[in-house]
């Protein structure tokens, strides 16, 4: 699973933002890709992945209890999380290609 | 006077420490829900603010972890449950006081020390002026003196 907190008007998610769909084309059949909006309107997140594409699911996330549940504290942040159900990589701050290709190859290979 | 001056000063820190225990000692869970919350928020800091505490901050971070931690208050966990559960999630950085433990210790334990380590020393001083206070009340002339006057109170006796 590739978990991005996001939020439409942070800057930083909209420079992750064409990376993640790269990465959504490339793996989106192997890793399950959920996007939480946070602390946004619902308008407008909508606007954003109208404008920016993204057809994984985005969840609303109340009171931030699921931010709060990862230690979300800035956005944009991505969890990596494998198929045990274990964060395998968090990463703080737009994430890049590099990261996105090594972690998610990281977590379809398993951890030996 | 000087003995009356210190029972002064005893009445005085027992006086103190009796306000200190009913300040913080008496707080019970009588209070209301938000004045709970408000407790338990200023033990934590701010993440995304520069040295504020959650429950100072107007930001959407501070907000949502105030909210989270009234209704955990509400449904009945405690204080200490509440700040391991955010221990879990933030690690310690989200503490405003350090962690009784490890390194965290020190900061706790020097204050004391310190304090402890300085009314050590001033006993000491006080002892030992008081004692060269005495040497030399009975030295020179005053010494030869009483040393007369024990003779020949030895010479009476016998």
């Amino acid at each position: 699973v590739v978990l991005n907190f996001w939020q439409s008007s942070c800057i930083p998610c909209r420079t992750e933002h064409p990376y993640l769909l790269d990465a959504f084309r490339t793996y989106g059949r192997q890793v399950a890709f959920v996007g939480v909006s946070y602390e946004d309107t619902v308008s407008g997140a909508r606007t954003f992945l109208q404008n920016y594409g993204g057809t994984w699911p985005t969840l609303r996330d109340p009171d931030d209890i699921t931010a709060i549940n990862y230690g979300v504290y800035g956005i944009p942040e991505t969890f990596f999380i494998d198929r045990s159900g274990v964060i395998r990589y968090k990463s703080t701050g737009p994430v890049t290609r590099r990261v996105l290709n090594t972690e998610i190859q990281t977590i379809l290979r398993g951890h030996a | 006077v000087r003995r009356q001056l210190g029972w002064i000063a005893i009445v005085w820190l027992v006086l103190l420490c009796a306000v200190a225990v009913l300040t913080y000692g008496g707080r019970t869970s009588r209070q209301s829900l938000d004045a709970r919350t408000q407790a338990v928020a200023s033990g934590f800091r701010c993440l995304v603010c520069q040295g504020e505490s959650v429950a100072e901050s107007p930001s959407g971070f501070a907000r949502n972890v105030r909210a989270l931690i009234r209704r955990q208050l509400k449904d009945g966990r405690s204080p200490d449950q509440i700040r391991s559960y955010l221990v879990s999630r933030y690690t310690e950085s989200i503490l405003l006081e350090p962690p009784a433990s490890g390194l965290g210790n020190l900061a706790w334990l020097a204050p004391p020390l310190l304090l402890l380590g300085g009314l050590g020393l001033l006993a000491t001083l006080v002892y030992d002026w008081r004692r060269r206070g005495r040497d030399t009340a009975v030295s020179g002339r005053r010494a030869a003196y009483l040393a007369r006057v024990r003779a020949d109170l030895a010479a009476e006796g016998e």
